[in-house]
């Protein structure tokens, strides 16, 4: 279990997350939502381990993120970051090769390069294989990425619990590809029993694939529930200011369907 | 399609670069050692390297030709090699580490930090630094210029540090004006030099490997060796680097780790290209970049291919030093500086017009 207890992280005078407790079971997807600048961001960061809380703490299986070596982190839990900042023309593939580093030691290069071609078939980045990466659009781009850190966390270690941390791994994708980005993760979660937190901002894509919904709100868990107890006209009314319906999804049980309505003058 | 893909990477291709640039290396120190006031040729050379493995080959050679070779040329070569290496893989570094292909082993003040302690030391050696000039005789201006290049790297690297995080951008700017404030004090110093001091100066800060010889290179080997076995083994690291710092960490990298690492081997075998070999620029910058333009970012190409090219070019730029103008030389960082700014631009000017 990936575990925030009472976790108050803040920079200089500001507090960007207030006192949350939540948890990412193995074999669960959650999906944190919030309008812009609720902590969303700040919350994957403390939950990985780049921003340290100011008070409470995150542990990992049992133990203390602080307590895990940094080595052995890395070939349990895979984080994709929002935007790549990489600027040199690596091709794709080596791109995704670095993924394999923290197993380098004891890996085979026909193995590796085996979980590679898989990664990068199930993202569907193999027709980029032998692109540089830099000549990609945006959304080439973040499946590149997600196919490196699938190939990260692809096969068990012992038999530790895998995490993938997604920051907003749907936000430059078109339609078809959202949805095969958080099939796989939700594949990733029932296959592998792999815990994934990811961070997303539309509620539909949230309800057709998370087990659970934590709602941000100016650094509060506003709410931490299955999409259907969540998601709840007057909630999202009160955190994003917009009004909605809430019907039922037209093939998918138990899963709500959030319609927004036209704002009337809304000039 | 995908699998032919997959086995042509990375091992073939790097083996046959290193091959090649390991064969210019030597067909390029072996004509080195041929060219001067007094000619040697190739054939000859290699005669008398064999010689020392009891080998004979069928060019003749006299006592003159090994005595040039062994005290004069090889000193000079190996010092050489030495120093086109380190200055190239540690650009290669530097660059990588700043996740900028135009950033210079300069940049973290090692290079003005040695200028400013060597022309202290050279100004001040008759009067305020008498005594450290005694007791170090030989060893004054190098050792003079490798502990400023360290002192005031290590002032850069304090600057950008803070709670145990080095911030890559405050290293940058500290950098910057670290170099600056010791510039100027450089500039001062030299102002009050007088006109013997100021030639010996001028001559230092152009560059130049004349006047090499084996106690030089044994003296400054233990450093050049840290810096170009060492960096390697941060290549993997380099290359998670480029995607982000947060980016290396998550895949199991110490990032902490690794830039200390880098600096403190840059420092040492900068400082020490500078001790010997006085201010030789654009070997660091360009080299790598060259590279990278045929061969791709990936340091574990870029680093060895660096300290292969980088030695092959300072040693064909001495060449030209020792041949342009005989019987005099021309300093080496002047020849470097020429042939390596028009080339530098004709880089910029290319990457605008492919829009990289």
């Amino acid at each position: 279990m990936l575990e925030a207890r009472k976790i108050v992280v803040g920079i200089g005078g500001k507090r960007l997350l207030n006192d949350i407790t939540l948890c990412v079971k193995p074999g669960e997807v959650l999906a944190v939502v919030g309008p812009n600048g609720a902590g969303k961001s700040t919350l994957l960061k403390t939950m990985c381990g780049d921003l340290k809380p100011r008070h409470g703490f995150i542990t990992m299986n049992g133990t203390e993120l602080d307590d895990w070596p940094i080595a052995e982190l890395a070939r349990v839990r895979g984080v994709l970051p929002q935007n790549s900042t990489l600027s040199f023309p690596f091709t794709v593939l080596e791109v995704v090769a670095m993924g394999r580093c923290p197993h380098r030691r004891n890996g085979d290069p026909a193995h590796d390069n085996a979980i590679i071609r898989q990664a990068m078939a199930l993202t569907d980045t193999e027709m980029f294989v032998d692109r540089i990466y830099t000549t990609l659009s945006g959304g080439e781009r973040q499946r590149v990425q997600l196919a490196r850190v699938l190939t990260q966390i692809w096969e068990p270690v012992g038999d530790l619990p895998r995490y993938l941390l997604l920051d907003e791994p749907t936000s430059a994708l078109d339609l078809a590809h959202q949805h095969s980005v958080l099939a796989i993760a939700r594949r990733f979660a029932d296959r592998f029993q792999a815990g994934v937190l990811a961070i997303l901002h539309d509620l539909n894509l949230a309800a057709l694939y998370a087990d659970r919904i934590a709602v941000l709100h100016s650094g509060r868990l506003m709410a931490f529930d299955s999409p259907d107890r969540v998601l709840d006209a007057d909630l999202i009314m009160e955190i994003f200011g917009y009004p909605v319906t809430i019907a039922v999804h037209p093939t998918k049980t138990n899963c709500p369907l959030v319609i927004p309505h036209l704002l009337q003058n809304a000039e | 399609m995908m699998k032919a893909a997959f086995a042509m990477s990375g091992e073939t291709k790097r083996y046959a670069v290193l091959s090649g640039l390991t064969l210019l290396l030597f067909v390029t120190a072996v004509v080195s050692l041929g060219i001067g006031a007094y000619s040697i040729s190739p054939g000859q050379v290699l005669a008398i390297l064999s010689e020392v493995f009891g080998l004979q080959l069928p060019w003749s050679f006299d006592d003159g030709h090994r005595a040039v070779l062994e005290s004069i040329r090889g000193p000079r070569i190996a010092l050489g090699v030495l120093i086109g290496a380190t200055l190239a893989v540690s650009g290669a570094a530097m660059q990588g580490l700043f996740r900028n292909p135009l950033a210079d082993p300069a940049l973290i003040g090692v290079s003005s930090g040695a200028a400013l302690a060597a022309v202290a030391a050279i100004v001040l050696e008759t009067s305020l630094l008498r005594n450290v000039a005694q007791i170090l005789g030989y060893y004054y201006l190098p050792a003079a210029a490798f502990s400023g290049g360290f002192a005031v790297t290590w002032l850069v690297y304090r600057f950008a540090g803070s709670g145990g995080r080095l911030d890559i951008a405050s290293l940058l700017l500290a950098g910057i004006a670290v170099n600056a404030l010791a510039g100027s004090l450089t500039g001062l110093l030299t102002s009050i030099a007088d006109d013997q001091q100021l030639r010996t100066l001028t001559f230092w800060s152009m560059g130049s490997l004349g006047g090499a010889n084996w106690s030089q290179v044994a003296a400054g080997l233990p450093f050049f060796l840290l810096n170009l076995l060492l960096l390697p083994y941060f290549s993997s690291a380099l290359n998670a680097l480029l995607l982000g710092e947060a980016e290396a960490g998550h895949l199991g990298f110490s990032v902490e780790t690794v830039k200390t690492a880098v600096i403190v081997l840059v420092a040492l075998g900068v400082g020490c290209c500078v001790a010997l070999g006085g201010i030789i620029g654009f070997i660091g910058l360009v080299v790598p970049h060259l590279l990278r333009l045929r061969l791709g970012p990936d340091h574990r190409i870029i680093l060895p291919g660096s300290a292969l090219l980088g030695a092959s070019l300072l040693l064909a730029s001495d060449g030209l030093a020792r041949s342009l103008a005989v019987p005099a030389e021309i300093p080496i960082g002047i020849v470097t500086g020429v042939l390596g700014s028009p080339f530098f631009l004709w880089l910029l000017y290319r990457q605008r017009m492919l829009g990289g």
